[in-house]
């Protein structure tokens, strides 16, 4: 009843438990899904913005060659070649400079003779381009590229707005001339987003109104790429890699200690307008996502730990809650045991003073046998109580133990005479086999003597049916074994580990048989313990209860 | 006494004009053409041979030399580890303690990331940036290319005051982060060196990519240097110091136009351009005390008997480094023609067929190691056995027998390397393209 009542109580504190733990657990993974959430948005905004950045730079070098292009004068072809020659030889961002008319294709530099092998190459990279008019028109993007170019253009729209309004001439020098000079100088251009040799090159190009000429640059890519490596973040995160892909796919520049291998999967990517097919990309540095696992497992940890101390605290209390009840229930039983046992002696010593006091015995021999009755009563009494004053003191660990030099034999063979008359009339035989003639050991007299008082005790009560108490005395290896075995009923093997409990009886009933308090073999086996020795239960092969008593000599105590 | 007075005002009225007048000093650089025969056979079309000859005097001690900007590239990535590093860093240390208070320096090391470590400043504060350099752990790749962006961008903080601008980049090892092939950082070095920014390059141990390497000093006009042991850093930091640190003349521009009847046809061992009669050859720096030189083909046309005829006016223009003026010299070269072939072999230039057929066998050399690289290995050896032959007939015609002998015996040697069947060990390949780079740029023994 009390065990199943344990369990349930237990149960009540343990699936609110982990309830709550499986609750907690919940909710931490749907955290570290928002924190992960959060960091790849972060990681987007900011490819987005590396990206932008690019577009903004690559648009800013367009605009200027652009307008470096748009302001050289119109001139002969020959001295317009010189005049671009020498602007791609100050300006590391010009890789190359051509003229093209319509309908003839390359003027210069010479198809024929290129100047240097760079001029070669740069001729054969664009011969198509060169050679068919139609080609510079670009490929079509997809719709997708398409919105975001318009919406990066219109941006990029915006920027240059801003800066015709801040060069601005003021109004008085408008009121004079017509807008001619722009008028005269509104040409058209473009850029080309060129693939060629496997990488991407710009090319771009402007033609005068009117004229068939169309001057050009080449990007020098190599240069304008170093320069916008500075838009990469200096610090990343410490738990983010970014880094710019080419076209190819290939890693172009990375800022961030994670090691990019083709099967890295970057968190956000963002791509550039001005650069087709190249991305800047975001990497988490540790593949559990940009918390790194570590959210999770310190969260778990944390609540496991929460859980384990719940349930253990509640177990404590439970289980304290517990012995409480036990303890409480056995020194009710205790007390009525006790009283219950003092009443016995105290009835019979009345009874017999009585009988005495009335003087209506005649017979001295009876007379002898009552006083008799009543002195063994008054030992029981003296016994029983000194049992329980001794239980107190070793409960509150006052009992002192006086050693000095006793024999062990001598002692047990006057206390064994002693209880002969006891034992004999409960109708048993004593068989001492104690051989040593002196065992000398340091000890306390009175302890022993309880320990061993005790334990006959209970064989008269319990094993006086066995007919036979037999008291061993060996030495073993600096130790005295004393074995006090009876034939009684035994003890059944399910008492066998309590029976050394305070209080525990095998017979708890108020009707047993045999009176007692429970407090016998647990005051023997802590005086042995006190005593520097041991007191187990050892089971008689031949039925019956054998206790074993080891004494230590002392010598050293 | 009044005299006097009016003496004393005269001289000191023509004292002040005199100093006030500006007096036209000869230019630092010396330009000189010399012809590999002065006087050519009449009457027949003729090839023949410039060498634009620039001498830089050695810059006496006590002359304030132009400060310095010097940014140090170093790799740090894995390979590095050991040895290596800790030679490095000891040659970084050395290069600092030899620049000046006047002087910057800044430091940028690459793994797979690239890091700003020392931010251009001023080289006395060496304490500190000796502090940094020591920090230096190595792992990871190498991103070269970002590094030396990386390097530039710290050389363009300074860009418009009057330093000499060098980096000096360290690898060992093959870049893998980035671009990564010959020509994309032979595009970086030819952006660069329009900025004025020269990019030396240390390659050490066997397994860096010496065509990179090459490239991008070459058009970056830089030095380049191979070593095979760590060992040998502290000397090649020294010899690149003692280049950096005499360097005389900036922006060298050597223009050469040729009168009609002359045809320029190739530069022999440098990078230029030839456009219709002129030829332009750019040089980033030059330094004190070494001679660098240009050598130039052209046909000219057929001449009469005695007739002089001028094959080319060369003009050289620079900064000069000591001054920060602009300044420039110019020289013709001349030929005359004559019938008699005795007196043609008599006009013989041994020295500039010297550096013509040193420079040629470089060329022959790079171009059959590409060859060889591009697994065209028979094509390679047929390439050096053609160059070889036809030096030997030239310089034979021109009766340098011995140089004819030298270049035979040489470039048979070589063949037999390329077609030996053994693959070539890549020290010898290091070592091929970083003495031919010396033969073509007169870099200095190191």
């Amino acid at each position: 009843m009390t065990r199943l009542r344990l369990i349930t109580t237990w149960l009540l504190l343990l699936v609110p438990t982990l309830m709550l733990g499986l609750g907690a657990l919940y909710l931490l993974k749907s955290e570290e899904n928002r924190l992960a959430n959060s960091a790849r948005a972060a990681a987007g905004d900011r490819s987005a913005a590396i990206a932008g950045n690019l577009d903004l730079a690559i648009a800013e070098v367009k605009d200027g060659l652009l307008e470096t292009l748009r302001n050289l004068p119109q001139e002969n072809p020959a001295r317009q070649a010189d005049r671009l020659e020498e602007w791609k030889r100050g300006n590391p961002l010009v890789r190359n400079v051509f003229i093209w008319e319509r309908g003839h294709g390359l003027r210069y530099p010479d198809p024929e003779m290129p100047s240097s092998d760079e001029e070669g190459d740069f001729i054969r990279r664009y011969r198509s381009l060169f050679a068919n008019p139609a080609a510079w028109q670009g490929p079509p993007g997809d719709i997708a590229a398409k919105t975001a170019t318009d919406q990066a253009s219109s941006i990029l729209l915006e920027r240059r707005e801003l800066r015709e309004l801040a060069k601005q001439a003021p109004a008085s020098a408008d009121i004079s001339g017509a807008p001619a000079p722009d008028a005269a100088r509104a040409g058209t251009s473009g850029w080309r987003p060129w693939f060629a040799d496997n990488s991407l090159h710009l090319l771009g190009w402007y033609e005068w109104a009117g004229r068939p000429q169309r001057i050009g640059v080449e990007v020098e890519m190599m240069a304008l790429m170093g320069r916008l490596l500075g838009n990469f973040p200096a610090e990343p995160p410490d738990t983010e890699t970014y880094a710019l892909i080419d076209g190819n796919g290939a890693i172009f520049h990375q800022v961030g200690r994670l090691d990019i291998t083709p099967d890295s999967l970057p968190l956000a990517t963002a791509a550039i307008i001005g650069l087709p097919h190249w991305l800047v990309a975001a990497y988490a540095n540790s593949p559990d996502g940009a918390t790194g696992g570590s959210f999770l497992l310190l969260a778990s940890l944390l609540v496991g730990t929460f859980m384990v101390a719940i349930l253990l605290g509640g177990s404590l209390l439970l289980w304290q809650a517990h012995r409480n009840q036990v303890d409480a229930w056995q020194k009710t039983s205790f007390v009525s045991s006790v009283s219950h046992e003092l009443k016995t002696p105290l009835t019979t010593i009345r009874m017999y003073a009585e009988l005495l006091g009335e003087k209506r015995i005649e017979d001295p021999d009876k007379q002898r046998r009552y006083l008799k009755v009543i002195i063994r009563e008054s030992q029981r009494l003296t016994r029983l109580v000194n049992n329980v004053l001794d239980f107190s003191r070793l409960e509150q660990g006052r009992r002192k133990f006086a050693r000095e030099e006793l024999d062990l034999a001598a002692l047990l063979h006057g206390l064994l005479d002693s209880q002969l008359v006891r034992i004999e009339e409960a109708g048993m035989q004593l068989a001492r086999q104690i051989e040593a003639t002196s065992a000398l050991i340091m000890s306390d007299r009175d302890a022993l003597e309880q320990i061993v008082l005790n334990l006959i005790d209970n064989a008269i009560k319990y094993a006086a049916a066995g007919k036979l108490l037999r008291v061993e005395l060996q030495p073993q290896q600096g130790r005295w074994l004393l074995r006090i075995s009876d034939q009684g009923p035994g003890i059944p093997s399910s008492h066998r580990q309590q029976i050394f409990d305070k209080f525990h009886r095998v017979d708890t009933s108020l009707t047993a048989r045999q009176q007692g308090s429970g407090l016998g073999l647990s005051i023997a086996r802590q005086l042995a313990e006190g005593l520097g020795g041991t007191l187990v239960f050892c089971p008689n092969t031949s039925g019956g209860a054998c206790f074993q008593l080891t004494v230590p000599t002392g010598g050293d105590a | 006494m009044q005299t006097t007075i009016k003496l004393y005002t005269l001289l000191m009225t023509l004292a002040v004009l005199l100093s006030a007048v500006p007096v036209q000093a000869a230019p630092l650089v010396g330009c000189d053409l010399s012809l590999d025969r002065t006087i050519l056979p009449a009457d027949q079309a003729q090839k023949t041979v410039i060498k634009i000859n620039l001498e830089v005097p050695a810059i006496p001690v006590e002359t304030a030399r132009p400060p310095v900007n010097l940014v140090l590239v170093l790799d740090r990535s894995g390979s590095m580890s050991g040895d290596k590093i800790a030679k490095a860093r000891e040659a970084a240390i050395a290069a600092l303690r030899r620049l000046g208070p006047q002087d910057l320096f800044s430091l940028v090391i690459y793994d797979h990331n690239v890091q700003t470590l020392v931010p251009p400043q001023t080289a006395a504060n060496s304490e500190w940036i000796e502090a940094r350099i020591n920090s230096i752990r190595t792992g990871g790749n190498t991103a070269l290319y970002g590094a030396v962006s990386q390097g530039a961008a710290e050389v363009r903080k300074n860009l418009y005051d009057r330093y000499v601008h060098r980096i000096v980049l360290l690898s060992d090892g093959l870049a893998n982060v980035g671009p990564s092939s010959p020509a994309d950082l032979a595009r970086l070095g030819t952006a660069l060196i329009k900025e004025g920014i020269s990019v030396s390059t240390i390659g050490i141990g066997t397994d860096f990519n010496e065509d990179l390497m090459t490239q991008l000093a070459d058009r970056s006009d830089g030095n380049h240097y191979f070593v095979e042991s760590s060992l040998d850093l502290p000397r090649i930091f020294a010899a690149e110091l003692g280049d950096v640190l005499s360097v005389a003349a900036r922006k060298v521009i050597i223009e050469i136009d040729c009168p009609n009847g002359v045809r320029p046809l190739r530069i022999i061992g440098r990078e230029g351009r030839i456009r219709g009669n002129r030829v332009e050859i750019h040089l980033n720096q030059l330094y004190g005390g070494q001679e660098k030189y240009a050598l130039v083909e052209v046909l000219v046309e057929p001449g009469r008997e005695d007739e002089m005829k001028t094959i080319a006016d060369a003009r050289c223009s620079y900064e000069n480094a000591l001054t920060n003026a602009p300044e420039s010299s110019v020289a013709t070269a001349q030929v005359r023609f004559s019938p008699r072939q005795e007196e043609v072999r008599r006009s013989a230039s041994k020295v500039v067929q010297k550096a013509v057929v040193e420079n040629e066998m470089a060329e022959v050399r790079d171009k059959a190691l590409d060859l060889y690289n591009a697994g065209r290995k028979d094509e390679a050896v047929q390439q050096l056995k053609e160059k070889s032959s036809e030096i030997s007939s030239r310089s034979q015609a021109l009766g340098f027998g011995d140089i004819a002998q030298e270049a035979e015996g040489a470039l048979q040697q070589d063949a037999d390397t390329f077609a030996a069947p053994a693959p070539m060990a890549p020290a010898e390949k290091k070592l091929l393209r970083s003495e031919s780079y010396k033969v073509r740029k007169q870099q200095k023994e190191y």
